[in-house]
């Protein structure tokens, strides 16, 4: 057994001239929640598709569970999805939307009566079983979501930003809620959004994605921490960046020099300096390289400057 | 007491007052006229000037039957509208489709040429389909009636069409691949059950349109194929008010019956639980 659940291989999707996907690798393991995240039209969606085969690459290739599926059609990954706009179906019962997925793979009567009613159960909605989507609530209808997407135990959930349309209360209980549920089922799990505290209160590992590429892929510390480029340190969290001359730095942590930035008199603890952006580890080295900091933890008026 | 004191309150109302005589206006345009129709199909000897017929009877629809032959020509009506529902609803499924679904450049326009022959009056080129149709031959056949219908017809399904299907969300199609479904099993158990509402209703609409229609009838019928508007403006003509009144209250029954279809259709409760996701 593979310890990758689902793998995508310089995968590249274009729509036209606009390349969604550039050549993006991406390696999700056995039972982890992995997040995509970024900005919109960053391609975090596209990659989605690719994996649920809504899209088919352009080049490249997605493997699940050891198995190349690239061209395999949508209805024989054995996936489970959850829709940001819940996608029930209108004409179905609660019972029916998650029994559909037992409907179709022929389960017998009594055995969709006993695998709908534990999955109601679970998302506790056992007594809306006879109600059409549009009487239910949206936390009401993205819970029936889940619980159709997780009925029939698939290899792989994915969820396409479930929680963006629900009101901002609803939303911080749900997060707890997928995620109780994920880690009680063990299940793999894909979870893409757009917002920074989502994924890094949800998720085990993060890939932070911008204009089609993936930018970094760490465990919400790893990403919060240590940002590997300008644009994952910008995105995350709220940060304020500093120009300056790097002066001296040690193998692992730079030290801005200049007076005018005033770290001496800020608030800012020392070992929050950061380099961010262009100043990789190689140029840190050289005394005349042009960094940009990154500090984090202090608002900006309480600077001297 | 009390109801007289809200009208005594609502008559002081201005506002309501003039609601009220609006309606009763309204009501008097929409019901005087069908009220002397009826009073005129079952009254005997009602001349000059009276007010109410004085004898009532039931003999004008006896000869509606008998003299005019209406058994055939509902027959006729009912199967020019049955093959214009089918055409409208053959061409409107796929046309809307497209226009519901994909994008095509300039589709306001294509629509608006679509939509022309319901926007002119029919009787500006009723008569150059009749002329069309005799030298295809296609006069006094149900189906040259039928498709003259299907230009009037064909526009309804198509917009009505057109929007079912813009309302049908991609997303739970995706649901249903995602959950397992092949493309088959998602058009049985998915898509049908979303457009059938729309589907009914577009036929409904159709249907109403070409049963109703006179004047592209009035220029391509035949002797075998007379349907019941243009025989009741035969009648007219032939003078025998208290048979013609007697023939527009049955012309009025099946559009009776096809509203009571649309209310049930409508009703908020109904079996397919709407056409919109969310």
């Amino acid at each position: 057994m593979p310890d990758e659940m689902i793998e995508l291989r310089e995968v590249t999707k274009r729509y036209g001239d606009l390349v969604a996907n550039d050549a993006i690798n991406l390696k999700v393991r056995r039972g982890e929640l992995m997040t995509l995240l970024g900005p919109s039209g960053c391609g975090k969606t596209t990659a989605l598709r690719c994996i649920t085969g809504h899209n088919i690459p352009d080049e490249g290739e997605v493997w699940i569970d050891g198995q190349d599926v690239t061209h395999v059609p949508t209805h024989r990954r054995e996936l489970g999805m959850v829709f940001q706009n819940f996608a029930l179906f209108p004409h179905m019962t609660v019972f029916d939307n998650v029994g559909f997925p037992l409907m179709i793979r022929h389960a017998s009567k009594a055995e969709r009566q006993e695998l709908v009613t534990e999955a109601l159960r679970l998302i506790h909605m056992e007594q809306y079983a006879g109600h059409y989507p549009r009487q239910l609530s949206g936390g009401q209808q993205q819970r029936v979501g889940l619980a159709r997407a997780l009925v029939y135990r698939p290899k792989v959930l994915l969820l396409d930003e479930p929680l963006s349309n629900l009101d901002a209360k609803l939303r911080e209980e749900m997060r707890f809620e997928i995620r109780d549920l994920i880690d009680r089922l063990g299940i793999t799990a894909v979870y893409v959004t757009h917002d920074q505290a989502e994924a890094l209160a949800l998720s085990d590992r993060v890939a932070v994605m911008n204009a089609g590429r993936i930018e970094q892929v760490g465990t919400p510390d790893e990403i919060y921490d240590y940002p590997q480029s300008r644009f994952v340190a910008d995105f995350i969290g709220l940060s304020d960046f500093v120009a300056g001359t790097l002066s001296a730095s040690t193998p692992t942590r730079a030290r801005p020099s200049s007076r005018r930035m005033g770290w001496r008199s800020s608030s800012v603890p020392r070992q929050r300096w950061q380099r961010a952006g262009p100043c990789s580890s190689s140029s840190a080295r050289t005394t005349s390289a042009c960094c940009q900091f990154l500090t984090r933890a202090a608002p900006t008026s309480s600077w001297a400057w | 007491m009390t109801l007289l004191r809200q009208y005594l309150r609502a008559i002081v109302n201005a506002r309501k007052l003039l609601t009220y005589t609006f309606l009763l206006c309204f009501a008097l345009a929409i019901y005087l006229p069908f009220l002397m129709i009826v009073l005129r199909s079952v009254g005997k000897g009602w001349f000059g000037k009276l007010w109410l017929p004085p004898q009532l009877t039931l003999d004008w629809y006896r000869w509606a039957v008998e003299v005019t032959n209406i058994v055939d020509i509902t027959k006729n009506t009912l199967i020019i509208a049955g093959l214009a529902v089918i055409m409208a609803t053959l061409i409107g499924i796929p046309t809307g489709w497209a226009f519901g679904r994909r994008r095509i450049p300039g589709k306001e326009l294509l629509m608006s040429t679509i939509l022309l022959p319901r926007m002119i009056p029919p009787i500006a080129y009723a008569l150059g389909v009749a002329q069309i149709f005799y030298r295809l031959h296609l006069i006094n056949t149900h189906f040259g009636v039928a498709l003259s219908h299907v230009a009037v017809c064909a526009p309804y399904a198509i917009l009505v069409l057109s929007a079912t299907f813009e309302g049908l969300d991609e997303r739970v199609l995706e649901a249903a691949a995602v959950c397992g479904a092949n493309p088959l099993r998602t058009f049985f158990h998915v898509i049908v059950p979303l457009i059938l509402p729309g589907i009914l209703s577009s036929m409904i609409f159709t249907f109403t349109t070409s049963y109703n229609e006179f004047t592209l009838t009035l220029l391509t019928y035949g002797k075998d194929t007379v349907t019941l508007p243009v025989r009741t403006y035969l009648a007219i003509g032939e003078g025998y008010w208290e048979v013609t009144s007697a023939m527009s209250v049955i012309l009025v029954i099946p559009s009776l019956i096809v509203l009571f279809l649309i209310q049930k259709q409508v009703a908020p409760e109904k079996l397919v639980g709407g056409f919109k996701g969310v």
